[in-house]
């Protein structure tokens, strides 16, 4: 019997499928089915998504991303500018960069009012009534900037921090850095609520790391992953097909000398595969969440959107105590559009808020009161925010300048503002964030060095964070 | 791993002194001192020694300078203040120290002593009604407060060099070309071996050499099906078909294999298999990605190109100068079968990147679109990553940010083009029968028209006075005048209101008697004058960037046969529908239309920079176009972009049409007149304007004729009117008219009587019979002109050098770099291109065996698809941060060899799969891999993952469904419901793909196919050399249920079926020869009988298709169906 030691490359051997490689069978496979979806993490070295340790001790293990496709205005959520009210109407008087549609309007102020919440005070607009309760728990980053004035770019740059396709995303880097501590579903999910941002799945892509990485799209209804239902009209078939399939392997194996390692990773995704198909339905299934839980997610309100992105969240929960990495949650569709309001700001705001204000406050709460709130960062957030003149008469054009994003758990310092805009909310004038700044922070609670997570591709050693990002230490518990 | 050290070392030793300035920044924000207006609320950008002392080092001014103030002024300042723009409004240029020191007209911006006062911070201010900048607005806060910070320091510069020091070591080209991939190609012999029988191609002899050296032994030969199976997906991506098992086992003779692999180099699917390998390398995509990514032009045709080149086995070093200038070569290699233009067509690799349809800036669209296009073209071709090189000299190799500008300056000065690459040999013939044909036709349509317009003006001038009687009566009656209803008409209705009018004139003079005459004569030349003067005046802030009065094209590009080789004197506008010639456009006069509709063509203009917010054309034409490309941006799209494009449909009359570029005052555009041969377009001005076109006026020669002193009488003036006319119509019908000193007066009054309504039944009449003999000969020539087949390519435009982008950004503009290749490869002193883009020299010099990078590059790519990984291991990296060869002089023996052997990949894939080397076992000897663990000694073959398209392409072959059709448009990819997002198709494609080949499956960059995308198919967004291989549960999910996996089991079921008298185990062994190239062996065939045994059993019936169905279904997720070993 060879033992380990011939290999094709040392960093892809599967030293559990090297041990039991003769006996493994489907009575292997079912028995590794019956496991905990905690089940003991496969030495890194050999399963690419198994929890590798961090550079240094982290404050989060996981992440939830709650992006808010199409930019939500600054000035209407988290940032109350009192100058738009005075000057409502007139020109702005400050000199505007070229935007998106070069169709400006005058100063258009905000149809929400701002009130102070929470211990801290921190003001929040009435279009968020419920995440405003939970202030206290968030850092608010006022002064976020983006490169790009343009969607597609600006969603490539806030997933992968470069403004082209082809890059690797946050969810990705992550995955590689860190590996999963599930190992019964994908490390690094992303939970379709209906929209799929500009630049397509690009924005989740693993780029150049391999496709181990990639994030997988879960869609929100039906089955939730390709081709995860089998085909088979019975189980016993799919069985039968499988044990079949295992004596054809082994002796596949037999015949490539005992031992490959490649070929050992494929049979060894079956499994991962296998064991897919019980534990996503069981993930999507919330029949056995309570009442209250429901309630607070808002799966009870008459808004059907609220439902739905509050659906996504429980299970986005539900993903973090699985012990998958990475979550992404996409948002709803509300009708007119995302959070892109180029006119008639009032009604789309109104109804993008209205869908993800109560899930994003019962995720909020629910991880806290579980205890999972310390170990998971929240990160809210668009591709940019939003002129402080109007697009024509009643809506807003884009503006990378500044703009806000507020993170949560995790070891993130709650109740702080952090950074602060022009006194009409245009430009980041005070400590400026870039994005780079926003993924080295959240790397760093994720325990590691920006600097530090690369991956050689064509003569570079390639970052998330590129040759820049600072952590924005000051957000930090 | 040695670079990882050397880069470790290196952050260790440099790192140092940027940890300082962090530290020392990072304190100041936690101590709340700072630089801002607002105070304690620090922007961060001063040190606390600054604050402590007052006067800041040098550095640290030059350090604020370089982060707050050149890139404000730079946002602000340098669209009218900059050297590099080539504006220096006011005098004032501000992208140099000198400059800055200077001032502008007003003077210095500072004075040092008081530097409160200084003129910049006044003007910045607002504070001075009469000096305010920028114009455009009042700066925010933040920044006046960095500026006035800036003067308080005493306005200390930055580095003025065109890029920052590079961190490592000083940038020595000389020491850094000491690296091994800059050597010249060492031609190596084949060194001596002890067992020299095991020698069988030149290859074996080097890496029989090392192992000899290591003590270690080649693995055994594999056996005929595995070296079979191996070789026929390596060269051809299938896996071979059991007849040709067969063949190969019952084939004896000591060259069976050499016949197999000629057969294999022989396949046209080997064309297939070896272009999707190319493919990867140019980020080959069919869409344009982006938000909604739309569709690339034919994209396709590069895809066969390649595919064609490598079954031709074009000579590699042909194949990469066709894709750099294949434009420019003064003999384009033709199509043999079709006589297309190839060499063209390889341009297209340039413009398969991603692309954006309505950036924000469209400069910094550009930087990343050549950005893109450097980064490909030096991984794909030079194994080198420039990209580095785009914001500081490389940190490790010898590639300077001068080499990145340098050749960006090709890219600058060359254009997107849709060309025509239908056989341009076919089409020669008939361009010259209608040229020919077109001679004969415009003196006839002149001759005709001209006559008819003389006969009209024979009684003009009675005409004229008859009416003037009967108008004088007051009781004009029309209907029973003896005048021309229309002429009463013009005169009364359009003459009279129009100053400009020929008869206006008449109009106003023609009812006078003799005593009032002159002297209301003499008030309307006063009227004229003074309107013609203002005219004049006003077309003085008008600037004439073209009238096409040269006898050339001079500042003009033209692709295509339809703006012909000069623009012509004068055009005539035909209306083809009415037979009738509707106007005469000039005198100078571009025109596509003239000779045929059909012809196509493009004109371009020279590169400029748009200056004023107009750009006005006074045009003619039907289906065709006008595009301004500013800054390189060809996405013209609404809404953001729309205006850029004026598409044409006025045929018969030239109108004034305009372009605002107001948003783009100062960047750099060209003009583009395309006709794609299905229409026409003439222009015979371009103007440049803040306002309007160029006015109108009255006509000089009207003007000069009442100055005559003989005009004293209405009939004086009738009769000189009548002349007027007639000596113009004189001069068309000789010919003359074009000549003549009043030229484009007499075209005016020419256009107006082949416009006049009163005119019009005269210049209607009926078309001459040899004239319409001649319409009818050219409607038949015309049907003889092949289609055009429209290709993305690549032309030249206006050459152009490109300043270094001081630290990458193209708002800080450095010195200006000519254009040549890599100094580390062809020198400092290179010639700078003597006309055009460049392109063609540089194509040259790349080519031309002086550079060792592109053969070496070039056959490492071609060894490493052999032997699963290439003799560097990091193929689109031969620099310090790649990896050393693991057999140096095999590499250079393979890349002279190539170079000898005319750059042939099939001679290079005869030398190294014929080799014993190749045809050796992959399975593990426990000696050589504990020794060699990483195979890096090639001791043996390694075991292979099938690519996405090999693993798609196995499943149809087997299964029998395979359409081995080779080329033409992408098959739409099935869509499934997981692939959603803007710009998806409306339809789906055949979950099958019909049966094609994966490369034929359509690259849809937002939309690529997950089951590709699971096993590892490249995102195309830059040169892939080595895809990854991974291990996903989506793979095993998709081979498991994916529809189209199942589809195929079942279509394989019922071919295995649907043979005659067979026993099971003989299917089961067809199954097995056909899926894995062997037949099962017992246990297997035992396996699987049993199961079908189980299956049929439980469906009451003996070769029940569901049950097969099912077996098949298994074997395809049998790993060996995705392994090559």
């Amino acid at each position: 019997m060879h033992c380990k030691r011939f290999r094709e490359n040392p960093l892809t051997r599967r030293e559990m499928l090297a041990q039991c490689a003769n006996g493994f069978g489907l009575t292997a496979l079912t028995a590794l089915l019956a496991e905990e979806a905690r089940a003991e993490p496969k030495p890194a070295a050999l399963n690419p998504m198994a929890p590798k340790p961090s550079h240094f001790p982290a404050r989060a293990k996981s992440v939830i991303f709650l992006f808010m496709d199409g930019g939500p205005s600054q000035v209407d959520t988290f940032d109350p500018k009192p100058r738009l009210a005075k000057e409502n109407g007139e020109a702005i008087k400050m000199q505007v960069p070229p935007t998106q549609f070069d169709n400006v309007g005058k100063v258009l102020k905000s149809p929400w009012e701002f009130k102070p919440y929470g211990q801290s005070g921190i003001p929040v607009s009435d279009l968020f009534p419920h995440v405003a309760t939970c202030v206290d728990d968030l850092a608010i980053l006022r002064s976020m900037t983006s490169e790009f004035s343009e969607h597609t770019n600006a969603n490539y740059f806030i997933h992968t921090g470069f403004g082209m396709q082809g890059r690797p995303c946050m969810g990705a880097w992550t995955t590689y850095g860190l590996g999963s501590v599930c190992q019964n579903l994908p490390g690094f999910v992303v939970l379709n609520s209906g929209l799929i941002p500009p630049g397509g799945m690009d924005c989740f892509t693993s780029g150049f790391l391999p496709a181990s990485y990639q994030g997988s799209v879960f869609r929100n209804g039906g089955s939730p992953v390709a081709d995860l239902d089998r085909t088979e009209p019975s189980e016993k078939l799919q069985q039968d097909k499988f044990a079949l399939m295992h004596r054809l392997d082994q002796s596949v194996l037999e015949r490539m000398g005992g031992h490959n390692d490649r070929v050992e990773a494929a049979i060894a995704n079956y499994e991962l595969a296998y064991r897919m198909q019980t534990a996503v339905p069981d993930l999507m299934d919330v029949k056995g969440e309570t009442e209250a839980t429901r309630k607070l997610y808002g799966l009870d309100d008459p808004y059907p959107q609220t439902q739905l992105y509050g659906q996504q969240c429980l299970i986005a929960r539900r993903l973090i105590e699985r012990g998958v990495r990475f979550v992404e949650v996409l948002c709803p569709s509300v009708g007119a559009d995302r959070w892109d309001q180029h006119g008639d700001l009032r009604t789309g705001h109104t109804n993008n808020a209205r869908a993800v204000d109560k899930p994003i406050a019962g995720l909020l709460k629910d991880l806290k009161s579980r205890g999972l709130l310390d170990s998971t960062l929240i990160l809210w957030g668009g591709e940019f925010g939003r002129t402080p003149m109007a697009q024509g008469t009643d809506g807003r054009d884009h503006n990378p300048f500044g703009y806000t994003v507020w993170l949560a758990g995790g070891g993130v310092k709650g109740g702080t503002i952090y950074g602060a805009t022009d006194d009409y909310g245009y430009y980041a004038v005070e400590n400026k964030a870039s994005m780079h700044d926003l993924h080295a922070t959240m790397l760093h609670l994720l325990g590691m060095d920006h600097k530090r997570l690369t991956y050689r591709f064509s003569g570079r050693d390639m970052r998330l964070t590129d040759v820049y990002g600072e952590v924005i230490r000051d957000i930090l518990a | 791993m040695r670079a990882g050290m050397i880069l470790q070392r290196w952050v260790k030793r440099s790192g140092r002194l940027g940890v300082r300035l962090l530290l020392a920044l990072a304190m100041l924000i936690a101590t709340g001192m700072g630089l801002s207006a607002q105070p304690g609320k620090g922007v961060g950008t001063a040190t606390p020694s600054e604050k402590r002392s007052g006067s800041p080092t040098s550095e640290q001014g030059a350090e604020f300078f370089e982060k707050s103030i050149r890139p404000l002024l730079s946002e602000h300042c340098y669209q009218c203040h900059a050297r590099a723009n080539n504006m220096a409004m006011g005098g004032l240029q501000l992208d140099s120290r000198a400059a800055f020191d200077k001032g502008g007209k007003h003077g210095p911006l500072v004075q040092r002593a008081q530097s409160e006062k200084s003129l910049l911070l006044t003007a910045v201010s607002y504070q001075d009604k009469s000096l305010q900048m920028p114009p455009k607005g009042k700066l925010p806060d933040a920044q006046l407060a960095l500026l006035r910070k800036w003067v308080m320091m005493g306005a200390p510069w930055g580095s003025n060099s065109s890029a920052l020091p590079s961190p490592a070591a000083p940038f020595d080209i000389a020491s850094r070309k000491q690296h091994w991939a800059w050597q010249p190609l060492k031609p190596a012999t084949p060194p001596h071996v002890k067992n020299s029988a095991w020698v069988k191609t030149p290859v074996d002899a080097f890496v029989l050499a090392k192992l000899e050296a290591n003590h270690l032994m080649p693995t055994p030969p594999a056996d005929k099906r595995t070296l079979l199976r191996r070789v026929t997906y390596d060269l051809i991506g299938l896996p071979p078909t059991p007849a040709e098992m067969d063949a190969f086992l019952a084939d004896n003779s000591p060259n069976a294999y050499e016949k197999v692999v000629e057969r294999l180099l022989a396949s046209p699917h080997y064309g297939e298999r070896w272009a999707r390998h190319w493919l990867d390398l140019v980020r080959y995509a069919e869409t344009d990605g982006h938000e909604f990514d739309f569709d690339k032009p034919s994209p396709w045709e590069y895809r066969d190109y390649v595919i064609r080149a490598f079954n031709a086995d074009i000579p590699y070093n042909q194949f990469v100068a066709e894709q750099v200038a294949g434009d420019l070569l003064s003999t384009p290699r033709l199509n043999p079968t079709d006589g297309g233009n190839e060499s063209a067509i390889g341009t297209g690799f340039w413009w398969l990147g991603e692309g954006t349809h309505s950036p924000v800036d469209l400069q910094a669209d550009e930087a990343t679109r050549v950005d893109n296009q450097i980064d490909v073209f030096s991984k794909a071709f030079l194994g080198l990553s420039l990209g580095c090189a785009r914001c500081h000299n490389h940190k490790f190799d010898a590639i300077s940010t001068r080499d990145y500008y340098a050749l960006w300056g090709f890219l600058k000065s060359s254009r997107y083009e849709l060309t025509d690459v239908a056989a341009p040999v076919k089409r020669e013939p008939t361009v010259r029968a209608l040229r020919e044909l077109q001679t004969q036709m415009e003196p006839l349509w002149i001759k005709s028209t001209a006559g008819n317009l003389s006969q009209a003006l024979l009684g003009f001038r009675e005409t004229l006075l008859a009416q003037r009687t009967e108008r004088g009566t007051r009781t004009v009656n029309l209907k029973a005048s003896s005048v021309p209803e229309a002429w009463a008409k013009y005169v009364h209705e359009v003459a009279a209101k129009d100053l400009n009018d020929p008869l206006y004139g008449w109009a106003t003079l023609g009812e006078e008697k003799p005593d009032s005459l002159p002297g209301k004569r003499d008030a309307l030349i006063r009227t004229l004058q003074a309107a013609a003067d203002k005219a004049k005046q006003d077309a003085k802030s008008i600037e004439v960037f073209e009238d096409f009065r040269h006898p050339d094209y001079t500042g003009w590009f033209t692709t295509g046969e339809a703006f012909g080789a000069a623009p012509s004197r004068t055009a005539l506008l035909v209306d083809s529908a009415k037979n009738r010639l509707t106007g005469v456009m000039g005198p100078g006069v571009a025109d596509s239309g003239g000779v045929s509709g059909r012809f196509q063509g493009t004109l371009r203009s020279r590169t400029f920079t748009l200056a004023k917010g107009r750009i006005w054309l006074h045009m003619a034409g039907k289906d065709a176009q006008v595009n301004l490309i500013v800054d390189g941006f060809q996405r013209i799209r609404a809404p953001i972009y729309g205006g850029l494009n004026l598409h044409l449909d006025n045929p018969t009359t030239p109108t004034w049409m305009s372009i605002d570029v107001t948003k783009w005052i100062g960047q750099r555009a060209y003009l583009e007149f395309l006709d794609r041969g299905s229409g026409s377009l003439a222009v015979d001005r371009i103007v440049f304007s803040d306002g309007g076109p160029l006015p109108e006026a009255p006509n000089p020669l009207v003007i000069a004729l009442l100055k005559d002193p003989a005009v004293n009488s209405a009939e004086a003036l009738a009769g000189k009117l009548q002349a007027l006319f007639q000596e113009t119509d004189r001069l068309w019908a000789t010919g003359k008219l074009a000549q003549d000193p009043d030229a484009e007066a007499r075209l005016a009054l020419l256009n107006w009587m082949l416009r006049n309504p009163a005119l019009a039944p005269a210049t209607a009449s009926e078309m001459p019979l040899a004239l319409r003999t001649l319409v009818e000969k050219r409607k038949v020539l015309e049907a003889a002109l092949p289609e055009p087949r429209r290709v993305m390519a690549m032309v030249d435009g206006s050459p152009e050098d490109e300043p270094v982008h001081i630290r990458g950004n193209y708002k800080t503009l450095g010195e200006n770099v000519p254009r040549r290749f890599l100094e580390a490869i062809a020198g400092a002193h290179q010639p700078v291109p003597p006309v055009g883009s460049g392109r063609l020299l540089l194509a040259q010099r790349l080519t031309d065996g002086s550079d060792p990078l592109l053969p070496r590059v070039a056959v490492n790519r071609i060894w490493q698809h052999h032997f699963g990984e290439g003799i560097v291991r990091s193929p689109d990296d031969f620099g310090v941060m790649g990896e050393r060869p693991t057999h140096p002089e095999l590499l250079d023996y393979l890349a002279t060899e190539f170079v000898r052997q005319h750059w042939s990949f099939k001679a290079m894939h005869r030398m190294m799969v014929l080799s014993n080397t190749y045809r050796m076992s992959s399975l593990p000897t426990s000696k050589a891999d504990e020794a060699d663990p990483q195979n890096r000694l090639l001791h043996r073959m390694p075991v292979r993952r099938l690519e996405a398209e090999c693993i798609r392409d196995a499943i149809l072959t087997v299964s029998g469904r395979l359409d081995p059709t080779l080329y033409g448009p992408s098959v739409m990819p099935y869509l499934t419901d997981f692939m959603q997002g803007r710009g998806r198709p409306g339809a789906s494609g055949p979950l099958d793909g019909a049966g094609r080949r994966s490369l034929y499956i359509g690259v849809r960059r937002n939309f690529l196919s997950p089951l590709f995308l699971a096993f590892d198919y490249p995102v195309p967004f830059t040169t892939i050399g080595k895809r990854t291989v991974s291990y996903v549960p989506a793979q095993a999910l998709a081979l498991m249920n994916n529809p189209f996996v199942v589809q195929q089991a079942e279509t394989w079921a019922k071919r295995a079926l649907a043979e005659p008298n067979k026993t099971s185990r003989e299917r089961i062994d067809g199954l097995y020869l056909a899926a894995f190239g062997r037949p099962a062996t017992e246990a297997e065939a035992n396996a699987a009988l049993a199961f079908l045994t189980d299956q049929e059993g439980a469906n009451g019936k003996t070769e029940d298709l569901r049950a097969w169905t099912n077996l098949c279904h298994v074997l395809f997720n049998v790993k060996e169906f995705i392994f090559v070993n």
